[in-house]
């Protein structure tokens, strides 16, 4: 990445990167704002006269049912619309939860080393050792469903990605002469921590956070799959895959429009993610 | 006395593991007033220890073990941070050996030197401003308006290197601490920096503690000279004496060498 003669072609990929990340993840907040204005139909209200019916390319479509209806009659696209808000409220409040968690206690961690280490260190290796998405759904299971107790779960299971990846880092900051000189001149180690070491693990951070917007959507997804997200009545696209699921054979596309709405969200995160963290870095900027 | 800085009977060790290793044996050290203070020594003869023992930014595994670091009157050994912070963070300075990795890489060079006027001088964020300008212009960098909104990365080594020369006289210490400021530079640099930090000791009137293992340069620029061989100050005494009449037998075979190797260079 630092050789001069290619910098100029990753600087402007990452930069169409990061607009299309960005783009897509407008879209979609936009999508979840207006949703009640967009969608074209109530996405609880069931038609059994006209199950399962096909999206506008196949044969035996209905042109009222744009993305065609579900087992019983609900209009796909309308509970794809609806999907969006929960995808994208999980993802931004449960990412940005476990960010702040696992942050603070790896800049502590790393910077002042000693016991608070061992017990953070100690702690993120135990929580890692259990399988993540069975102890989000033990989690959930034992908090009871709804919004707030999936978001909790994202948290107390996410949290130790970003500690490990902030106490590394922290840890090389730590060592280097800037650091030794900040200490010689007498600023107050809270001051170090906040304006030294912060701003050079900010750029690994926003990569992180976006990276875990992505997650949080696919652990949204697995547990309103296995019907321990928000409730029934609400439209979520785990939920969508799950009642698609049943009826694969005959109607493949109550089934994979969700997946398809799941892989663009996560694979424009991650393009934003990747993106902001070269625009973030001063070197790399330039 | 007038002496700024007085090191008596120090001792340092460094701890891995069990096995301990001494560095310093016993160094004794007195730096007088306004005068450049020269420390030469092979690598590992314990230099660096030294000035960050007198900094007190020493690594966790390296313990003072006896002896006493004077400044002003105040022991600083084993003195808690805050009281040092009190009484002698601001007094004493440092320009470091590595000018690249000396200043932070994500920070406009502008406010990393306003953060210690503010600190230490009390300014706020406009006066601060001010006077990074001016403290740009002491140390004669072209173009202080440019340089104060950039990234150190986009500085060269004699930039930077003027950067933390502002730096470090910028609230007007008592002593600075230059640990091989010009090893990491080129040596039509080294030349300016040297003359610049000579210039700025002589208007200021500030103790330096300079360290260096190049003879040529301690010459040029000390007052007195200190030889630190194997942990030990094995001579002190004024630069012209120490050159024409050595005493200790480690000096006067290091300037055979150093000599011998000039003058392989001038034949050359």
């Amino acid at each position: 990445m630092s050789e001069p003669t290619r910098s100029g072609r990753v600087h402007l990929s990452s930069l169409v990167r990061t607009w299309l990340g960005g783009i897509v993840i407008g879209l979609l907040i936009l999508i979840a704002i207006f949703a009640p204005w967009i969608a074209p139909h109530d996405p609880l209200k069931q038609d059994l006269f006209s199950g399962l019916m096909a999206p506008f390319w196949l044969d035996n479509h209905d042109p009222a049912y744009l993305l065609g209806t579900d087992s019983l009659g609900r209009d796909v696209l309308s509970r794809l619309i609806y999907g969006t808000q929960i995808a994208l409220v999980v993802a931004f409040i449960a990412a940005s939860l476990a960010a702040l968690l696992g942050t603070v206690l790896g800049l502590l961690a790393g910077y002042y080393g000693g016991w608070l280490d061992t017990v953070v260190s100690r702690l993120v290796e135990i929580w890692m050792a259990f399988p993540p998405v069975l102890l989000s759904i033990v989690l959930v299971a034992v908090i009871g469903t709804g919004l707030h107790s999936v978001v909790i779960a994202i948290v107390i299971i996410d949290w130790t990605r970003f500690c490990r990846v902030v106490r590394a880092e922290t840890l090389v900051q730590r060592e280097q002469e800037y650091i030794s000189s900040a200490v010689s001149i007498g600023f107050e180690r809270w001051t170090i921590l906040w304006r030294e070491i912060l701003p050079n693990v900010l750029p690994l951070l926003v990569t992180l956070l976006t990276l875990e917007m992505g997650i949080a959507v696919i652990v949204e997804a697995i547990l309103s799959f296995v019907g321990l997200s928000v409730s029934s009545d609400q439209a979520t696209w785990g939920g969508l895959i799950q009642e698609g699921r049943q009826y694969v054979h005959s109607a493949w596309w109550v089934m994979s429009l969700p997946m398809i709405c799941i892989i663009i969200a996560v694979l424009a995160f991650n393009a934003l993610g990747d993106g902001l963290r070269t625009i973030l870095d001063p070197v790399m900027r330039k | 006395m007038n002496a700024v800085l007085d090191v008596q009977n120090l001792y340092l060790g460094v701890s891995q593991k069990r096995h301990y290793s001494p560095i310093l044996n016993g160094v004794n050290l007195e730096i007088q007033r306004s005068q450049i203070h020269g420390l030469v020594g092979e690598s590992g003869a314990g230099k660096s220890m030294l000035a960050k023992a007198i900094l007190g930014i020493l690594p966790s595994s390296t313990t003072i073990d006896k002896g006493y670091i004077h400044f002003k009157g105040n022991d600083l050994v084993g003195m808690p941070r805050y009281e040092r912070r009190q009484l002698a963070s601001r007094h004493i300075a440092m320009i470091p050996q590595d000018p690249m990795t000396s200043l932070n890489p994500v920070r406009r060079v502008g406010n990393q030197l306003g953060d210690v006027l503010r600190l230490h001088m009390k300014l706020n964020r406009t006066l601060a401003q001010e006077r990074v300008l001016e403290l740009l212009n002491d140390v004669q960098i072209r173009d202080p308006k440019r340089v104060v909104h950039q990234y150190p990365f986009e500085l060269s080594g004699g930039m930077r290197q003027r950067v933390l020369i502002a730096m470090a006289f910028s609230c007007k210490p008592e002593l600075i601490i230059a640990d091989e400021p010009t090893t990491a530079l080129d040596v039509t640099v080294q030349r300016q920096i040297l003359q610049l930090i000579k210039q700025l000791q002589s208007e200021t009137g500030t103790s330096v503690l300079f360290i260096s293992h190049d003879l040529g340069v301690i010459a040029k620029i000390c007052d007195h000279v200190s030889i630190l061989h194997t942990g030990n100050v094995v001579e002190m005494q004024s630069a012209v004496n120490l050159f024409q009449n050595p005493r200790h037998e480690y000096t006067q075979n290091l300037l055979e060498i150093t000599s011998h190797y000039y003058r392989f260079e001038n034949t050359d």
